[in-house]
């Protein structure tokens, strides 16, 4: 659905779901640059959700959503991390603030552009590596198996898949310039 | 956690964002980051490709549900957003299913413990800070605690005291000392105590159960509420700030107090006007050392701070249009400042009480501040007059604080016929010696996407 066909601003619940939705991978995305986990991720974007709902009124019209939600996800997440500093090390507050900002500029919505080039991608990696790059996702079990299968410490384990995902992440950036996006 | 010293800066942001980076090699890759933009930019990327990758596996984990009814191995992942995947394929169930995970919080969490200050507890529920809680008892051994009931309402409470949690609109003080600040979205509040209650229309009472004498005493500090007695049915609206009302289980009293002088004339009697003058859009916050105005200073917070490094310190002003109305007709004028939580340092580096200082600027040179002025062109102490003072308590995060009285009202009758700029500045500054950050005190600015900016009062008869 276009931003043409909704009416100037933002009135029903569906509406605003429907926007919600439609934005939220970038939301999600940009809150993750601030924040050290996903479950955080969830909290920030739910927290946020109902704020905007609230808050609705301030939007004056459907495009200007996702600069607007953006800081409202900025606010919550910069809360978080605040309470999430005192349980594992994190970047400075400072630093956070600065990838807050240059995130906030640099994720675009290229999202379809972008899983096509993770899909190519992954294609050039052998089978082992992919569960290796996907296994983080799962619970913690998978990646300690995937250790043992291969005769390694779980620190070793994760030292390759930091590889492995350094490697996924210029592969992208590659494919990416190379559409001109 | 994994040491990794022999990997490269870009691997090492890989294991970050695993959250296996151990902190040594956190430290470093911290510094490397900040002084480091292409450093920056790749950890951004490197977030965007965690973020599709996740989606991948999840998108997999569909898959199988789908062909296989279950979800193997599939844990910690979105696990209160699974309508996110389903919506693609299934708009019209999405919003439906959406409006299920976006509006219900956590399971049956009615409050969160905010802030404490040496507080001990006893109790079944979880007590540190930031803790969810549910309904049930709370028991508060020694030091002050802020309960904030997820309808907003927040409730500072002092040791010895019992509290019970029973809905996000309701809790009961059976005894102990609180203070409640209850904001538009939580009005209707309802504190119980032995005897009585009392529904908060917005703003802040003060209340403290005696258990041994069987007493309960509220002040109304701000605003509007409602004190019930159980025994003899009497109910009464308290609207004048200082006024009181004391219950026993069988008789309550009601007190008006005395009018401070310098609201003899003010507030709250029927026929007073009161009139609301925001900033529109002229506050502004800066930071001592220039270079960092726009790295450390957002547009939403307002930031007041004084440090023992003066570099770091923070002050904030914001200026009021009243050129338009007949001020004569005023005899009280307030300044609300919204306080709401900081994202910069730490509480508990300050002293108990944080003192702050409100300046009327009369330096004709610096009245018209360009909205992007800079520490040393911008408006402070002294380039106006002392109009006031006010405290905060180190382990408030919230709240509305402010001052009133005449040296405000006079200053604004005599240069209010062009736009008045007023500055805030903290006067205490950090406990300690060490290096680390005390907290910076931020109030909201007009930008702010949760609470009202600064605002201005006046109130006529």
């Amino acid at each position: 659905m276009s931003d043409e066909t909704l009416p100037a601003a933002i009135a029903s619940q569906s509406d605003f779901i429907r926007h919600f939705i439609r934005h939220e991978p970038i939301l999600r995305a940009y809150a993750r640059t601030m924040l050290p986990d996903w479950n955080a991720v969830d909290d920030a974007l739910q927290e946020a959700s109902v704020v905007m709902w609230e808050k609705l009124d301030q939007l004056e019209n459907p495009q200007g959503f996702l600069p607007w939600a953006k800081v409202i996800v900025r606010f919550k997440c910069l809360k978080i991390v605040e309470t999430l500093r005192y349980q594992r090390p994190l970047f400075e507050q400072a630093v956070i603030e600065m990838i807050a900002d240059e995130a906030a500029e640099l994720i675009p919505d290229d999202s379809a552009n972008r899983r096509a080039a993770l899909d190519g991608c992954l294609a050039t990696f052998s089978e082992m590596q992919r569960e290796m790059l996907l296994a983080p996702y799962h619970d913690h079990g998978r990646l300690q198996a995937l250790a043992i299968d291969a005769g390694k410490t779980p620190n070793a384990i994760y030292k390759m898949v930091a590889r492995l995902r350094q490697k996924l992440s210029e592969c992208v950036e590659l494919r990416l310039d190379g559409q001109g996006a | 956690m994994v040491r990794g010293p022999e990997m490269n800066p870009k691997s090492q942001m890989q294991l970050y964002i695993l959250g296996q980076l151990d902190e040594p090699s956190v430290a470093k890759l911290n510094e490397q980051m900040g002084s480091d933009p292409e450093l920056r930019r790749d950890f951004i990327r490197a977030v965007q490709v965690d973020a599709a990758l996740r989606e991948r596996s999840l998108h997999r984990a569909m898959e199988h549900v789908q062909g296989e009814g279950g979800m193997p191995g599939v844990a910690n992942t979105n696990k209160r957003w699974p309508w996110r995947f389903i919506a693609s394929s299934l708009a019209l169930a999405a919003s439906v299913i959406a409006v299920i995970g976006l509006w219900s919080g956590g399971p049956n969490a009615v409050a969160t413990i905010q802030s404490s200050e040496n507080a001990a507890w006893e109790s079944p529920l979880p007590t540190m800070p930031g803790a969810e809680l549910t309904t049930g008892e709370l028991q508060l051994k020694s030091g002050l605690a802020t309960i904030r009931f997820r309808s907003g309402a927040e409730l500072l409470l002092e040791a010895p005291a019992n509290l019970e949690l029973i809905d996000p609109m309701r809790g009961r003080l059976n005894s102990g000392a609180a203070m409640l600040q209850v904001p538009d979205s939580a009005k209707g509040f309802v504190l119980e105590t032995p005897n009585g209650f009392a529904i908060d229309y917005g703003t802040r009472f003060a209340v403290r159960v005696d258990d041994a004498p069987g007493l309960t005493d509220i002040e109304l500090l701000e605003g509007e509420i409602e004190v019930h007695h159980d025994a003899t049915g009497d109910s009464k609206r308290l609207t004048r700030s200082g006024s009181t009302a004391t219950y026993s289980s069988s008789t309550i009293e009601f007190s008006q107090a005395v009018p401070e002088e310098d609201y003899a004339t003010s507030a709250s009697q029927s026929g007073d006007k009161t009139i609301r003058i925001g900033t529109n859009g002229r506050c502004r916050s800066v930071v001592a050392f220039e270079k960092f105005q726009d790295r450390r200073i957002g547009p939403s917070l307002l930031y007041v701070k004084k440090g023992n490094a003066p570099n770091w310190d923070y002050r904030s002003f914001f200026e009021f249009d009243v050129s338009d109305l007949d001020i004569r007709q005023f005899q009280t004028a307030r300044l609300r400042l919204n306080l709401v939580p900081s994202d910069i340092g730490m509480a508990a580096r300050l002293p108990r009480i944080n003192r702050f200082a409100v300046y009327g600027l009369t330096n004709a040179s610096k009245t018209h501040w360009k909205s992007d002025v800079l520490w040393s062109q911008s408006p402070g102490p002294d380039d106006g007059v002392l109009l006031g003072r006010f405290e905060i308590e180190r382990s408030q995060q919230r709240g509305v604080f402010g001052i009133e009285g005449p040296a405000l009202l006079s200053f604004i009758l005599d240069h209010g016929d062009a736009p008045v700029t007023l500055i805030v500045v903290r006067e205490t500054t950090k406990n300690d010696e060490g290096i680390g950050t005390g907290l910076v005190h931020a109030f909201a600015s007009d930008d702010h996407p949760e609470a009202v900016g600064p605002m201005l009062e006046l109130i006529s008869k």
